[in-house]
C-alpha cells in the first residue's frame, strides 16, 4: 500500500495539534499571566530503498540513495515566557513581575506551585491568597487595622495603620526562578509545577539574581498576540488542507491501480 | 506477441508511487522548522540490446519482423528510481522573538552531540534543560566551536567540553557571528559547519543529518556565520510546486495504468478472438 497515505495522515495529525495549541492560546487571550505555547515539528525516520554509497560498478558508487521520508511528528509544545503587557488596576494586591520569576503558592495538597498571575486577594484571616485560595509563600498576613498596603520594587510589603503613621513592615515577598522555565508543566488555573527539565527553583528577593522587580497595582496580561495566532491558524489550516489533498490523490491512485483489471 | 512491455509500464507505476511518497513527506513537513525538501530523480535503465544498431536497407529488402528491432531494446527499458536529492535551498525566516531561536542565513549547520556521535541540523529552535545546557528539542546538547587549534569536527570525538552552559541569571544574547552572551559574559561561540558536498549528507529524521559512509562531505568550520537570533528558518517546501508535482505524478501513474490495460486488452483479443476458430 502507498506510504504516502500514512505520511499525509501524520501531517494532518501534526497540523491538528498545531490548531489545538493556537486555539488554547486564543482562548486565553485575556487570562492574566498566561504564557502562549507553540507547536514544534520534526521529520520522522526515512525508509531507504537504496543505500547511498552502494557500489554501482567496478570503481564507482551511487552518489545518492533513494530515501523516502515517512512523515512528521510534534516534537514539542514550547512555552514562550515573553513578558505580557501591563494592565494598571487599583487593587493594592495586584502585582506584576517585571522580568523573570514566579510567585510561589501552596496548593491544598501541600505542594508548592508557581504562577505569573499576580492577582492576589485576602482571605477571612487577612492572609494573602490567589483567586483559588492557595496561600502565597512566604505567608503574609495583612492586619485588620491596615489602611494602606504598599509594596516596594524589591518586594518589601508594608502597611500603614492610620494617617500620618510610619509604615510597618509585615514581610518580604520572594520570587522563584528556574534555569529553564519552558520545562515547567502547566497545571491549569494559571499554575506551573517544576519538572526534571525545568531545574530546581531558586527563591530570591525581587530584583536580585536575575529575578525581576515587583510592581504594585499592575497585572501582567497574557502574552498572546492575536495577529500572530491568526497567521499560525491560517498556516495550520492550509497545511491541513494540503495534506488532505495528498490523501485524496493517493486514494485516487489506488483506485486507478484497482481499476486496471 | 509478447507481453514484456507490461513490465516497463509497471516500473513506471512503481517509480511514480515513490515520487508520490516523497511529495507526501514534503507536504507533511511544510511547517517543520529547518526542513529541506526531497526530490526524486529517475533514470532509464536499458537491458542489453538484442541487436546492434544498423542502417535499414529499406529499398533492397522487404520489411520483415527484424525491421522492428530498431527499438534496440527500448521496449525493455525500465524506469529506475535513481536517487533522492535533498534540496538545501534557504527557507524563509520567521520572526518568533524567542531568545533561544536561531536561524542560519546561508549555508551551514549546527553541530549537535547525540549518543550516536555528532549530527548536523538546520533547526535552531533550541531550549535549555534542567542543568542549564543549551539543547535541541530532543535534549541533545548544541555544540560550541572546539578549542583553538583542535580540528575535531563532526567525527565522533568527545563533545562534553563543547556544550553551552547557562546559569539562568541574565538574558541570553546570540550575536550574528554565533557568540553566546549571558548578560555581559561571553560563554562561547556556537559551532556552524559547512558541508561543501551536500550530497554526502543523509537525513536520519528528527531534523538531523548524518554523513554518508564512503563519501567525503568536505566539512569545514564557518568562522563568520550569519545567524539571526529570534528567528526560525521555515521549511523550504513550496506548496504550489508540490501540488503541481503531485498532479503530474498522479496523471503519469494513471497513464501507466492505461498502458497496462492496453496490454491486457491486446492479450484478451489475442487469446479470445484470434484464437477463436469457430468464427
Amino acid at each position: 500500500m502507498f506510504k504516502s497515505l500514512n505520511t499525509a495522515a501524520t501531517g494532518m495529525i501534526a497540523q491538528q495539534s498545531n490548531i489545538d495549541v493556537v486555539a488554547n492560546n486564543i482562548a486565553n487571550v485575556n487570562t492574566a499571566g498566561f504564557k502562549k505555547s507553540r507547536a514544534e515539528f520534526e521529520d520522522l525516520i526515512y525508509s531507504n530503498q537504496k543505500d547511498p554509497g552502494q557500489a554501482s560498478g567496478l570503481n564507482s558508487i551511487t552518489p545518492t540513495g533513494v530515501q523516502t521520508g515517512l512523515g512528521v511528528r510534534t516534537a514539542s509544545i514550547q512555552k514562550d515566557f515573553g513578558t505580557g503587557q501591563t494592565q494598571v488596576t487599583s487593587n493594592p494586591l495586584d502585582f506584576q513581575i517585571e522580568g523573570n520569576g514566579f510567585f510561589q503558592v501552596r496548593t491544598p495538597d501541600g505542594e508548592i506551585a508557581y504562577t505569573r498571575d499576580g492577582a492576589f486577594k485576602k482571605d477571612a484571616t487577612g492572609k494573602i491568597v490567589d483567586k483559588n485560595g492557595n496561600t502565597l509563600i512566604p505567608e503574609l498576613v495583612i492586619p485588620e487595622t491596615a489602611m494602606v498596603i504598599e509594596a516596594t520594587p524589591t518586594g518589601e510589603i508594608r502597611v500603614i495603620h492610620h494617617a500620618g503613621a510610619e509604615p510597618e513592615v509585615i514581610g518580604q515577598m520572594e520570587l522563584a526562578n528556574f534555569i529553564n522555565p519552558a520545562g515547567l508543566k502547566s497545571m491549569g488555573k494559571n499554575l506551573f509545577m517544576p519538572t526534571a527539565a525545568s531545574g530546581q527553583p531558586a527563591s530570591n528577593r525581587p530584583g536580585t539574581q536575575g529575578v525581576g522587580f515587583l510592581a504594585q497595582n499592575q497585572l501582567e496580561t497574557s502574552n498572546v498576540n492575536i495577529v500572530d495566532e491568526m497567521i499560525n491558524m491560517i498556516t495550520a489550516q492550509r497545511a491541513y488542507e494540503t495534506n488532505s489533498k495528498v490523501v485524496q490523490t493517493s486514494d485516487q491512485m489506488l483506485q486507478t491501480a484497482v481499476n486496471v483489471k | 506477441m509478447s507481453l514484456k512491455g507490461v513490465y516497463t509500464a509497471l516500473s513506471g507505476a512503481i517509480a511514480q508511487t515513490l515520487k508520490m511518497d516523497t511529495i507526501a513527506n514534503n507536504i507533511a513537513n511544510v511547517n517543520t522548522t529547518g526542513f529541506k525538501k526531497d526530490q526524486q530523480t529517475f533514470s532509464e535503465y536499458l537491458t542489453a540490446m538484442e541487436k546492434e544498431q544498423d542502417v535499414m536497407k529499406v529499398p533492397r529488402m522487404p520489411a520483415s519482423i527484424e525491421s522492428f528491432y530498431e527499438l534496440n531494446g527500448g521496449d525493455k527499458a525500465f524506469v529506475d528510481a535513481a536517487g533522492t536529492y535533498t534540496n538545501f535551498e534557504q527557507g524563509s525566516l520567521k520572526s518568533t522573538g524567542g531568545k533561544l531561536d536561531v536561524a542560519i542565513e546561508g549555508a551551514g549547520f549546527f553541530e549537535v552531540g547525540t549518543p550516536n556521535g555528532v549530527k548536523l541540523t538546520r533547526a535552531g529552535n533550541f531550549t535549555v534543560d534542567g542543568n542549564g545546557q543549551l539543547v535541541t528539542k530532543d535534549g541533545y546538547p548544541v555544540l560550541m566551536e572546539p578549542a583553538e587549534g583542535a580540528d575535531g569536527l563532526v567525527a565522533g570525538e568527545n563533545f562534553e567540553s563543547r556544550t553551552v552552559r547557562i546559569s539562568g541569571t541574565a538574558a541570553i544574547n546570540i550575536s550574528d557571528g554565533g557568540e553566546v552572551f549571558e548578560g555581559e559574559t561571553k560563554i562561547g561561540k556556537l559551532s556552524v559547519v559547512n558541508a561543501a558536498n551536500t550530497d554526502a549528507l543523509q537525513k536520519i529524521g528528527n531534523s538531523y543529518y548524518t554523513l554518508k559512509e564512503n563519501m567525503n562531505a568536505e566539512i569545514s568550520s564557518i568562522k563568520a556565520p550569519s545567524l539571526k537570533q529570534g528567528f526560525l528558518e521555515t521549511s523550504n517546501v513550496n506548496i504550489i510546486n508540490e501540488m503541481t508535482d503531485m498532479i503530474m505524478a498522479q496523471r503519469v501513474f494513471e497513464g501507466t495504468q492505461k498502458a497496462i490495460s492496453a496490454y491486457d486488452n491486446m492479450s484478451d483479443k489475442l487469446i479470445n478472438q484470434v484464437g477463436n476458430t469457430k468464427g
